[in-house]
């Protein structure tokens, strides 16, 4: 699973569970969660029928979930180790900074603008 | 005036009654309590999910192990699991506890599990137990804990069985490891039907 304190994404089965739902994968040998060790389980619950149906995924490949764990981590990164994370660390909540818009909008536009100046996109 | 009664082996004297000590009478290896309720076997067995889930609305059939750490402790008989079907060793009263952990990014209103009883080999399921719980929106992804528990009177060990259910508002990812428990399924002998 993904790391807990952090919560970004550090294995192939973090991309595997997003990609369908159901218990469509499982692994030959759950203490070695590789992919050579990938199964698909033949079965997976359907809850229309609230039972057993044949499993219509397929395996994706290793190129596959290798890609997909890396894109999962390129968004975590980007929501967490960016811009996009340190200039939410730095503007005011919501609630104050409305208050700040009907005392003085040019002075919110000044502080949103100084916090954007200091962390650049890129 | 104390005394003490050493002996190696105290066997009933009338065939069928056992050997009753002050209330409490033992027989076959089984205890019979005064005050009521019998014990002639205990047992206890855990099972965990061993890989993530990602549902809105699933029974957990797969990816189920039963406890296997170094220091895991087990009592007695075995649970068996089909498909995600229970079978129990023994008839008797049973304590069954599902413990559910999950994680999702964004809100989710509810997020439910259940244990689920039948008494006719599963031609139909009863809901014996049921919890929610819910996740707020707070950008990053959000855990919940929940934890359902139901007394089981298992008669006939071929048609009294369980399964566990999950449901949710919305997708989440109900986490599974196969080096501690997280989401799990506890099994406890308390006593003969």
């Amino acid at each position: 699973m993904s790391d807990i304190k952090t919560g970004r994404p550090n294995h192939i089965e973090d991309y595997l569970v997003q990609l369908h739902t159901q218990q469509w994968f499982g692994w030959a040998d759950s203490k070695n969660k590789i992919y050579a060790n990938l199964i698909l389980h033949p079965k997976i619950y359907d809850a229309s029928s609230k039972g057993l149906v044949n499993n219509p995924h397929s395996k994706p490949s290793e190129a596959d979930c290798t890609a997909g764990l890396k894109a999962l981590q390129d968004a975590w990164d980007l929501e967490n180790d960016s811009y996009k994370s340190k200039r939410r660390a730095e503007y005011p909540s919501i609630g104050d900074q409305l208050d700040e818009i009907f005392k003085d909008i040019d002075a919110w536009k000044n502080r949103i603008q100084a916090i954007k100046d200091a962390n650049p996109k890129g | 005036m104390t005394s003490t009664v050493k002996v190696d082996t105290i066997s009933e004297n009338t065939s069928a009654n056992g050997v009753v000590v002050d209330s409490v009478t033992l027989k076959d290896g089984g205890v019979t309590y005064g005050g009521g309720g019998s014990v002639s076997s205990l047992m206890t067995d855990i099972f965990r999910m061993s890989a993530e889930l990602t549902t809105s609305d699933a029974d957990i059939t797969a990816n189920l192990e039963r406890a296997d750490d170094a220091t895991a402790g087990k009592l007695g008989s075995n649970m068996t699991e089909s498909s995600g079907v229970f079978t129990f060793p023994s008839t008797g009263i049973y304590s069954v506890q599902f413990n559910v952990t999950g994680k999702r990014n964004g809100a989710a209103r509810y997020i439910g599990c259940q244990i689920y009883g039948t008494a006719n080999n599963g031609t139909a399921w009863d809901s014996l137990a049921l919890s929610y719980e819910s996740i707020d929106n707070q950008s990053a992804e959000v855990y919940m804990m929940m934890r359902a528990e139901a007394i089981f009177d298992c008669t006939d060990t071929s048609t009294h069985k369980v399964k566990f259910y999950l449901n949710s508002a919305a997708n989440v990812i109900f986490t599974g490891d196969t080096n501690r428990n997280t989401t799990c399924m506890i099994f406890k002998r308390l006593g003969d039907t």
